[in-house]
């Protein structure tokens, strides 16, 4: 822990500035969201040309290295003239990884396609699932509200899907491209100046991550991390292939998604309460046996053990107050 | 010392509260002999208002069967045993509760216990009550048409002039009862819950809320529910969203058997015979609340389901169930002193429109919304077509001709 910085405002404070390093930050953000929107997705020209060019790394790594250099914003001014700010470089050094690891010759991405669908895809039962729903609790039955309110956000901000591309709106890929259209948006209205049309495209962006992307992004590396041996496990493996090598790729982008997802949480200050893990079929026997193991059928109504219980309460020197009124209210709420 | 006036127990009693009766107050008249238990009306509003995280344990819609079904598990159960045995007077034909209300049972002095800002201060503590347990909410099915009485021999024969069956069950489907003197709002020590001048409904303020579930505590009717995940209690809002737009509540749309009619409750004095529910419960007296002698003035009615014996019905519905068993039995039979009971009782659930006044003419009953335009029509007869028992054209019999 440093000591405390003193207050050193910028020599001339106004407001051209402040929009010129939000427009500056927003548009390597988008760059960045639309970068791992494109890698995510089941590999197609666009990336292959991207990556062969060197496009694709090159642009990822510029724009890491950008943001970790402004890792302080808005809501954390103070540490403008931290020394140690600079110091975090988390975001290149994910990006680095990515890199590393990402497919460079028309071959390797060839390969990378068969990696792409033992992991996401339907034709060689990769189980990885890229949807919202399938990490959070309950059913696709149960959850068509989190489906109309992503919808929600699309729609708000004019947003929809090309028409040859149909895909439920709870897809990794279409959340980390509305995040980038999002910023790519306050890009724009930053050089225009527009105070309002920030704060609106700004708080839709932590209120989106903070109710989708930041609740699932985390199981979802997991999911790649354990489901697919990219850890320890699968190095010692002797089926080596080019396999492996490239599962890691996807592993690393999970890595710098995580983090560029878990950076703009705390930059629009949102708290998302990730989804617990999915918990294994539950016995049918849970809950219904005993310490020593032994099963107890009994059902609710013949009271096994479970008597009401009355709530607890502090007894307190009483006040009177005559014919105190019922709390009344009206459609604008309580009086 | 606050004393209300609650008229379905007949006398004053004590409340936290001073009277205070809303312009219109939400109503609503179930006819149990009519239901199901289809639960279309459970999921209707499951779908609509407790489908999130938090609520996974939520129905502020239920169908329970009677007597051994509930949700929570035995609540009713567990409150008539704290109340224990009470009686009802009759004087002049009307019933006089004598017994204690939820809010008598503990003799609490209410000019001592008066509700104030102060949180710590938990004025509704002695309001008789309990808090169920996370597992009494978790089957709502439990007991489902499971019956009681009388063993049924295979040659058993119930004759139709018979009053009540031997082996009996009803479905209850239930709400909340928006209670004119509600024992959530009674016993809330931060008053976030709240009754509507407008409508009556009673909601909880989630800002307010404090999550003493003291409101869970205080309702007697297990209607109010704590939601873990937000840490605030909830419960059923009656739609008012489609309240105010003059639309009946998700779980009476909804509703195939059309048991459900929902519409403003007067109280007696002030009861208009032209309103449907009015009519109901106050000119025909063929609806009763729920566990009236629990002294919360309940504004869910139902009609008392037929076959089922008077001694369980009227610890359920109060002393007039006999009476309102025998009006509902003329008016079905066709009697002619009971027609417009008859006519209303086939327009109970026919729009989604809520009904505000209705009458009866020679060939149907013709309900009007607010304005006084006409939302629904339903023929007294319904039109019946027969056919020629012998269908030359195939050389057969029919089974069906009617």
């Amino acid at each position: 822990m440093t000591t405390p910085p003193t207050h050193d405002p910028p020599d001339h404070p106004n407001e051209a500035d402040g929009n010129s390093r939000i427009a500056r930050e927003s548009v390597h953000r988008a760059r960045l969201y639309k970068l791992l929107s494109l890698a995510f997705d089941r590999p197609g020209e666009t990336l292959e040309s991207a990556l062969v060019s060197g496009t694709f790394d090159e642009q990822l790594l510029e724009s890491a290295a950008v943001l970790d250099g402004a890792v302080t914003t808005v809501s954390d001014e103070r540490d403008k003239s931290d020394p140690t700010a600079d110091a975090h470089g988390d975001l290149h050094d994910a990006a680095k990884t990515v890199v590393d690891a990402s497919p460079a010759t028309e071959a390797e991405v060839d390969e990378h396609y068969s990696t792409w669908t033992s992991l996401f895809g339907f034709e060689t039962g990769g189980d990885i699932p890229q949807y919202e729903i399938e990490f959070s609790p309950g059913t696709l039955v149960t959850s068509t509200d989190t489906l109309s309110d992503i919808a929600g956000f699309y729609d708000a901000f004019g947003l929809s899907l090309a028409d040859d591309r149909r895909e439920r709106v709870d897809h990794l890929c279409i959340e980390l491209e509305f995040v980038s259209q999002l910023a790519l948006q306050t890009a724009a209205l930053a050089k225009k100046g527009d105070e309002t049309g920030i704060e609106i495209v700004t708080d839709a962006q932590g209120s989106f991550i903070e109710d989708h992307l930041g609740r699932w992004l985390p199981r979802y590396r997991e999911a790649i991390e354990d489901g697919e041996g990219v850890g320890e496990d699968a190095i010692d493996a002797t089926d080596e292939t080019a396999v492996d090598g490239e599962t890691a790729f996807y592993d690393a982008l999970a890595v710098l998604a995580c983090r560029l997802v878990e950076r703009d949480a705390d930059r629009f200050a949102v708290e998302p309460d990730v989804f617990a893990e999915t918990p294994a079929e539950p016995s049918p026997l849970e809950g219904l046996t005993n310490s020593e193991g032994d099963v107890d059928f009994r059902c609710g109504t013949c009271g096994s053990g479970a008597g009401p219980s009355s709530a607890s309460a502090t007894e307190r020197e009483p006040e009177s107050e005559p014919e105190p009124q019922l709390p009344m209210g009206n459609r604008d709420g309580p009086y | 010392m606050a004393e209300v006036y609650n008229w379905q127990i007949g006398r004053e009693m004590d409340y936290p509260y001073a009277e205070a009766r809303p312009e219109k107050q939400w109503g609503a008249v179930f006819d149990i002999n009519k239901c199901i238990a289809c639960q279309t009306c459970t999921l209707s509003c499951k779908t609509t208002w407790t489908h999130g995280e938090g609520q996974e344990h939520m129905f502020w819609n239920n169908v329970e069967t009677k007597p051994y079904g509930s949700h929570p598990i035995e609540w009713d159960k567990e409150i008539l045993d704290r109340l224990g045995v009470q009686e009802w007077r009759e004087e002049d034909g009307e019933y006089v509760y004598e017994g204690d209300t939820i809010f008598e049972a503990n003799d609490v002095d209410w000019d001592e216990m008066a509700p104030d800002d102060d949180p710590q201060n938990l004025h509704g503590q002695d309001i008789e009550g309990y808090i169920p347990d996370s597992e009494d909410w978790a089957h709502p099915n439990l007991g489902e048409d499971e019956p009681a009485g009388e063993a049924f021999e295979s040659d058993t024969h119930i004759s139709a002039d018979e009053e009540t069956h031997p082996m009996w069950f009803f479905y209850l489907p239930r709400v909340c009862n928006h209670c004119s003197f509600a024992g959530c709002a009674g016993g809330c020590p931060v008053q976030a819950v709240y009754k509507r001048q407008e409508d009556g409904i009673v909601l909880i303020d989630e800002d307010s809320c404090e999550a003493f579930q003291e409101c869970v505590r205080a309702c007697p009717y297990g209607k109010s529910v704590y939601n873990p995940e937000e840490n605030v209690s909830q419960k059923c809002v009656g739609c008012y969203p489609k309240v105010e737009e003059g639309l009946v509540p998700q779980c009476f749309e909804n509703c195939l058997g059309k048991i459900r009619q929902h519409g403003w409750i007067n109280p007696p004095d002030e009861a208009d015979s032209s309103n449907p529910i009015d009519y109901l419960v106050h000119d025909a007296e063929v609806a009763l609340p729920l566990y009236p002698q629990l002294g919360l003035e309940p504004n869910v009615y139902y009609i008392p389901p037929i076959n089922v014996p008077d001694d369980y019905l009227i610890q359920m519905f109060g002393p007039r169930v006999a009476d309102a068993k025998e009006t509902y039995q003329a008016a079905r039979r066709g009697d002619e002193e009971y027609r417009k009971l008859r006519g209303l009782l086939h327009l109970m659930g026919s729009t989604e429109w809520r009904v505000e006044e209705f009458e009866v003419t020679d060939e149907e009953a013709i309900g009007y919304d607010e304005d006084g335009e006409t939302v629904a029509r339903v023929p007294m007869e319904e039109p019946q077509y027969e056919r020629e028992r012998f269908d030359e054209d195939t050389n057969a019999y029919r089974l069906d001709i009617t």
